[in-house]
């Protein structure tokens, strides 16, 4: 018996350290860093030291579609500037999980962190901690709307700037798409409360409906994939009157859709962020307008710090707030060019990405002294699928 | 106890549905309560019903085991795979072997290690939640061709939830197996004493439930269209609802069949839930209302359960 149960928990052991492997991304280049994160010591055949150690929150590619393509994203960019790139550990949407990852990196010795932050408040811990710890840091897919929050990060001499959308005017310009198609009462769905992004999408849909006229009928937030399909369907159920869907995130739109089709009545629908199933929502016609793509902000947010490092900027042209296009797909050939040419990162890493080595290198001090924050202002706000093959389809 | 008391006993679990439904249909008259909107509202309650059976199982002998929700999405996420490659004949054997090998380790690891089984099924949905990330790698779900999803619809929705909770009927109440665990969860030295195998008639209640499990993988994945993955627990959430529901046939079992108050049980939160929407209540205010009606439902369990006598 004793025999048995120390061969379970040999099995048990084996099978944790089996997961943890597992999620770390499988590429024989990864190597175990302190403080419990992985490290991409892929420096393309460059056997220098790397130059810089960057922290970046999300794991590497473990989750799918954005973080996926950010990721490839960041591995060519560690090549092109010869720095590591250490990669979260997971994907932890709680404040506490955001800074535990953050106060790694910096137990790691990163030079720079780039973080995203689902809850705004942790923004004033990692403020501190990069303060304290003398590092610079910048936001990707998040901005700051508190007031008393943007005062202490802003006030931090660390704190390089913030990578973003237009959430608003993206979600404004996605409810009047659904207001031209005919909605007249609308249902929205979201996730958590809370997220600066989501609140700031939700926004974008109320003023829109409210300057033309439109309903809102009912909004339901806290939703995830396990919940979203029956509450689709009791919607449908005791709103009748509803005649189409606002998703402030798009991954639930396979689900919303299954309940339309559960109980036969197919509504048109919009929403943010490009789910893996789009070709499929574009050739089925089942999504109205959509806008996402914008994976490219963690790309954005590493040249912030790199140059910060490298000394390119005045600190007093801190914080550098950049505002990053999001993509419109509305035809199966413009998903075509942009799975080709823009998300294309995991199996053509120098062709099938917005930015080559060389794009990314020019975007630094370092290889290019003519060299201005206005180049990656002017980059990531007209960054589109027409300007990528513009400058990769013929190579 | 009288005749007339024990009927009342047995009337309860569907008068507080009757009594959730005629309070809501005063308060939404128009929205709540359509013969439709009941029909959906009895379709989710069923494919609850496939993991509350199991659960059940499970609960009574008062093991916790959060693990379920994660063997329920990794055994879909590979009957998937198996059915979009070669259709049924794939998707349901894989779904259920899956199932089952995972329960079996689940169960061995819970049985004979000598640790808290929560503590041992927290350390296991982690790894069983790392896995599924690794599995669906490259996309946010794992989309079911459509010639699957005829199940997630009425009436074959029904069908599986039917069928399994006959089935469960008559194991919790009609055989040895129902009368060993309920024995189990009493008190496992006596069982043991009695002559009991406990390990067997324990490691067989893990399997019934990962059957459990795996049916509902597979009836959820053709209603949902998807299968995703989880992180962070998230596939413990999936285990609440129906471990509230065996929870309140926990409540009532001296008196009605407990699968018929696990199917009352997801049938009246769903209820719940839906006259809340119905009066425009967000999620979150929701589950204020589901979680003390969870509360109300344990302490009501406990006083049955005082008088509960084992034989």
């Amino acid at each position: 018996m004793k025999k048995f149960k120390k061969l379970l928990a040999i099995l048990l052991a084996l099978l944790m350290v089996l997961s943890l492997a597992a999620c770390s991304g499988g590429d024989d280049e990864q190597t175990d860093e302190p403080g419990g994160e992985q490290t991409d010591d892929e420096n393309g055949g460059d056997t220098s030291e790397p130059k810089y150690k960057i922290g970046y929150t999300f794991p590497d590619g473990a989750t799918a579609g954005l973080a996926g393509d950010a990721a490839a994203a960041l591995k060519l960019a560690a090549e092109a500037l010869n720095i590591e790139i250490l990669f979260g550990a997971s994907q932890d949407l709680s404040a506490e999980g955001t800074i535990t990852t953050v106060e790694n990196f910096i137990a790691a010795g990163c030079d720079a962190v780039i973080c995203c932050n689902f809850s705004e408040s942790s923004m004033v811990q990692i403020s501190k901690l990069c303060d304290d710890a003398g590092v610079y840091f910048a936001q990707f897919y998040r901005t700051l709307s508190d007031e008393d929050v943007i005062a202490t990060v802003e006030a931090s001499d660390y704190y390089v700037g913030r990578v973003h959308e237009d959430e608003y005017g993206t979600a404004y310009a996605l409810a009047e798409a659904m207001i031209d198609a005919g909605c007249q009462n609308l249902a929205m769905l979201s996730s958590v409360h809370g997220d600066n992004t989501y609140e700031t999408r939700a926004s974008g849909y109320r003023d829109a409906c409210a300057e033309h006229g439109v309903n809102i009928i009912i909004e339901e937030w806290d939703q995830t994939t396990d919940t979203v399909t029956n509450t689709t369907t009791n919607i449908l159920a005791a709103y009748p009157e509803v005649d189409g869907f606002l998703l402030i995130n798009c991954s639930f739109a396979p689900y919303v859709l299954a309940a339309m089709e559960n109980t036969g009545t197919i509504l048109p629908m919009c929403g943010v962020d490009f789910d893996t199933t789009l070709l499929e929502m574009i050739e089925n016609e089942t999504i109205t307008a959509i806008a996402g793509g914008h994976h490219n902000d963690p790309l954005f947010a590493l040249l912030l710090v790199y140059n910060a490092l490298e000394g390119a900027f005045d600190s007093s042209e801190y914080p550098i707030d950049v505002l990053n296009n999001m993509i419109t797909i509305s035809s199966v050939e413009e998903y075509e060019d942009y799975a080709t040419y823009f998300a294309n990162g995991l199996n053509d890493p120098e062709n099938g990405q917005a930015y080559n080595k060389e794009e990314i290198q020019q975007m630094t001090i370092t290889y290019n002294p003519d060299f201005t924050v206005q180049d990656i202002l002017d980059a990531a706000s007209s960054i589109s699928i027409a300007d990528v093959m513009e400058r990769h389809a013929a190579e | 106890m009288s005749k007339s008391k024990r009927v009342l006993h047995a009337l309860m679990p569907f008068l507080a549905l009757v009594l959730a439904y005629v309070i809501f249909k005063i308060i939404e008259p128009a929205r709540f309560g359509s013969p439709s909107g009941l029909f959906l509202l009895l379709q989710q309650a069923m494919i609850q019903s496939l993991l509350a059976c199991g659960l059940y199982f499970i609960l009574t002998m008062g093991v916790f085991d959060l693990t379920v929700g994660a063997v329920a999405m990794i055994s879909a996420i590979l009957g998937t795979m198996a059915g979009n490659a070669i259709g049924w004949a794939g998707m349901i054997p894989v779904s259920i072997v899956t199932a089952l090998a995972m329960s079996m380790i689940s169960s061995q690891l819970m049985i004979r290690l000598k640790a808290p089984p929560m503590i041992i099924s927290v350390g296991l949905v982690l790894i069983y939640e790392a896995l599924s990330t690794k599995l669906i790698q490259g996309k946010y779900s794992l989309p079911i061709d459509d010639e699957f999803r005829i199940l997630g619809q009425a009436p074959w929705v029904l069908i599986p939830g039917i069928v399994l909770i006959l089935v469960s009927m008559v194991l919790i109440s009609r055989s040895k197996f129902g009368l060993y665990i309920h024995a189990i969860g009493s008190n496992t030295e006596i069982a043991k004493n009695t002559g009991i195998n406990v390990t067997k008639y324990q490691t067989l209640a893990w399997l019934f439930c990962g059957l459990c499990a795996a049916i509902y993988g597979i009836v959820n994945t053709c209603y949902t269209s998807s299968v995703a993955y989880a992180q962070n627990m998230a596939s413990a959430t999936s285990v609440f609802k129906p471990m509230m529901a065996c929870m309140f046939a926990t409540a009532f079992r001296k008196y009605l069949n407990p699968m018929i108050s696990v199917l009352i049980g997801c049938f009246f939160l769903n209820l719940v839930s839906n006259g809340l929407l119905c009066m425009g209540l967000e999620s979150s205010l929701q589950n204020v209302v589901v979680g003390l009606a969870m509360i109300v439902i344990v302490r009501f369990s406990n006083k049955s359960r005082k008088y509960d006598v084992s034989k």
